[in-house]
């Protein structure tokens, strides 16, 4: 709606500088409220300091909506839902694979064939083509390649083992047991790894090794030949434990070896 | 009609929207909008603002503290009367929360007993936004307040304010008379 | 016609010997020699003609199979220098793809994050410089999902852009871009342009005659041709002609109207040649080393 009545510019330079009258300048206020053009012209009749004062006022306010949310784990590249899903699936199945075992009683060794696969999925995860929130323009950065892929699958992989070990302890399984799926599960997730340094996809390895383990360490259990317990203790026996860790360091070894082949790979 | 390219894309024309239409296009996180409110409202919410508090440092953080929250918060104008008043709505109520911060709860209790002292910057505020005549006077329609500013303000006689504002004689003795009631009314 | 680029700089930003690469029995790039220096080159060729992979391989994404690099005088066969060298590189891949949850800022912020500028200040700063130097300082803050498909294309040449790269890898970075988008993209370029240096790559005539201050132009893996583009469009010189009737003796012919044709060729007797377009030498160019 416009205004029938403006300000003249003796009441506004007046107002403006300080020396109008209270009543004359509350009257003008009130006008101000909806009266764009008036507005505008004390932008213009405003003392010549103010312009800079208003380009100040414009920069502190634009630097204080410019701050991007601060996201901790965005320098890992952890603020996709693929991986967010990964990190929270694979903690989600330490939680309640252990206390699965444990109530259900089942005939099979549940925790110990299924715990180790909860990091090797969320290794495969890391290596998927969401898993980067700038797809292949970072692999032209100087962060490319495997260190960024190892240190997003370290930190999703890692932050996963206390969830697994405290509930399994926590639900009374037995110690060799809470501990035993962390060797496994290291040497599954590492040569999934090492998959991602050749023609390999990595969601195919980490498919295949998860279902081989789960399959090889029911199978006792389930044809009878040997009893669910009898095959957990196995399997975290020493010689078990020590295998899996040669296996796992091995892996590392191999996969760092060939770094330079993992940016490279992804675009052939 | 061709548009006006600035390069990337056609000018998006700010300054045609109305304040209605930017601070809805704030809601939908536009920058440039917030900056078009930014250069239609900051000059006199930073005039208005040192006209009660003396202190630039306070004015810079009420004109910020405004924009900010209709930079993160657009939905709290709720799409009714002027923008400029919600506006100065925030603005004023920052400046109040900087000049007397909210006491927590044993300074509220220990002051429950006596009246808080208040500072002289205070009193002006309370004077000019609480003021009866300030206020029956802003209420007052702006061809009323035309009026009374021409002869009482300006000491003008009713044909030189006839004059000045364009209108006959009897309108200007009609329009005094219908203010001085309203004032009487809202003063009582 | 050369086969190496000439430029009036003496330093060599970027150098290329017999890189080949080949995928399978695929040839897709083959053995090409690059000597280039300050300024913007277009790789002109048509699709499948090893420019993409010409360009992974420049902006260090891809390993060639045989041939030597060298980019900003560093070898990237090396992990140390290639990771030197990504740190003054911009790469803009041909579709890039965008996670849709960030807002401009955030995603140009990141890539500045992998980039290695620490500096979290000067990044943000030099984020919103570059976002408003591409036309998008108003949505910056929008989430990328509710962006067009120009204005994402246009966030991914952001990211190539943050930190004043020396080195600047753009694929078909003018798709989808008007006439008056594609100024706006030179002027964008002309800062890095000036000390550093711009390989893009088209199938456009267009755009390389807007964008370019030389061309190569590339057919099944190998660069046949270089130089400016008038002197591309100068290939055809005396060589095209219009005619309503078919020609049989010309190299190439299409219509350019109803009844109205334009032919390649040897100018037949009485025939009035017309003036050359940097399309018609590009046409003439490839089709003569085919």
């Amino acid at each position: 709606m416009t205004q029938t009545w403006h300000a003249d510019e003796e009441t506004l330079r007046a107002w403006a500088d300080g020396s109008a009258a209270t009543v004359l300048a509350a009257s003008l206020e009130a006008h101000l409220l909806r009266c764009d053009e008036c507005r505008r012209r004390t932008a213009t009749l405003a003392p010549p300091t103010s312009g800079s004062d208003s380009v100040r006022r414009w920069d502190a306010l634009a630097d204080r909506i410019d701050r991007p949310r601060s996201r901790p784990l965005l320098r890992l590249g952890l603020a996709t839902p693929g991986l967010r899903t990964a990190w929270l699936a694979s903690i989600l199945l330490l939680l309640t694979l252990p206390v699965l075992a444990s109530v259900l009683d089942v005939r099979l060794p549940v925790f110990m064939a299924l715990a180790p696969v909860a990091p090797l999925a969320a290794v495969a995860l890391t290596y998927g083509r969401d898993a980067e929130p700038a797809g292949e323009l970072a692999l032209a950065t100087p962060t490319a390649g495997l260190r960024v892929v190892a240190a997003r699958a370290a930190l999703v992989a890692v932050s996963a083992v206390p969830v697994g070990t405290g509930v399994a302890l926590l639900v009374g399984l037995p110690t060799a047991v809470a501990f035993g799926w962390l060797l496994p599960g290291a040497a599954l997730a590492s040569l999934v790894a090492l998959a991602g340094t050749t023609r390999l996809e990595p969601a195919v390895v980490a498919a295949t090794l998860g279902s081989v383990w789960a399959v090889a360490v029911s199978w006792p259990a389930a044809s009878r030949r040997l009893p669910a317990d009898v095959v957990t203790h196995l399997v975290a026996s020493a010689p078990a434990q020590l295998t899996a860790l040669v296996v796992a360091l091995t892996a590392i070894a191999l996969t760092i070896a060939r770094r330079d082949s993992v940016a490279y790979r992804r675009t052939a | 009609m061709g548009e006006v390219h600035d390069g990337w894309d056609p000018e998006q024309g700010y300054a045609a929207w109305s304040d209605a239409q930017l601070v809805d296009a704030v809601g939908a996180s536009d920058r440039g909008a917030l900056h078009e409110l930014f250069v239609r409202h900051e000059p006199w919410l930073a005039t208005r603002l040192s006209r009660r508090c003396a202190d630039p440092a306070l004015v810079d953080t009420a004109v910020q503290d405004t924009f900010l929250a209709v930079w993160r918060k657009p939905q709290g104008w709720r799409g009714e009367g002027d923008v400029a008043a919600w506006l100065w709505g925030i603005a004023v109520r920052s400046l109040l929360h900087q000049l007397r911060p909210r006491a927590n709860v044993l300074e509220r209790l220990r002051h429950l007993r006596s009246h808080p002292a208040t500072s002289a910057e205070e009193e002006v505020l309370a004077r000019v936004e609480h003021s009866d005549v300030g206020l029956a006077f802003a209420r007052l329609s702006p061809d009323l307040q035309a009026v009374v500013q021409a002869t009482v303000l300006d000491g003008l006689t009713t044909r030189e304010a006839a004059a000045l504002l364009g209108i006959p004689s009897g309108t200007v003795k009609s329009r005094m008379s219908r203010a001085r009631t309203e004032l009487r009314e809202a003063l009582l | 016609m050369t086969t190496e680029t000439t430029h009036t700089s003496t330093d060599t930003l970027l150098g290329a010997a017999g890189i080949t690469k080949a995928f399978g029995p695929h040839t897709a790039v083959d053995h090409v020699d690059l000597a280039l220096g300050p300024g913007i080159v277009g790789v002109l060729g048509p699709n499948g003609a090893g420019k993409t992979t010409l360009l992974r391989i420049l902006a260090t994404v891809l390993a060639p199979d045989r041939g030597a690099l060298s980019l900003l005088g560093l070898d990237p066969a090396h992990p140390k220098a290639r990771t030197e060298v990504r740190r003054r590189l911009g790469y803009l891949p041909q579709s890039p793809r965008l996670y849709g949850g960030f807002t401009p800022l955030e995603m140009v912020d990141y890539v500045a994050i992998l980039k290695e500028q620490t500096d979290a200040g000067r990044r943000r700063r030099e984020a919103v410089a570059v976002l408003e130097a591409v036309g998008l300082g108003d949505a910056m803050h929008k989430r990328i999902r509710t962006l067009s498909g120009g204005m994402q294309q246009r966030v991914a040449l952001a990211s190539a852009l943050v930190g004043a790269p020396d080195l600047l890898v753009l694929d078909e970075p003018a798709t989808g871009l008007d006439p008056e988008q594609r100024i706006a993209l030179r002027s964008v370029l002309a800062e890095t342009s000036h000390r550093g240096c711009v390989v893009l790559s088209t199938h456009n005539t267009a755009e390389v005659a807007a964008l370019c201050q030389q061309v190569l132009v590339m057919d099944r893996g190998r660069i046949c041709w270089s130089g400016t583009p008038t002197e591309l469009a100068a290939e055809a010189d005396g060589r095209v002609w219009e005619s309503d009737v078919e020609e049989p003796t010309a190299l190439r012919s299409w219509l350019t109207g109803p009844g109205t044709r334009r032919h390649l060729g040897t100018l037949p007797e009485g025939a009035a040649p017309a003036v050359p377009t940097v399309d018609d030498g590009y046409l003439l160019v490839t089709r003569l080393t085919r």
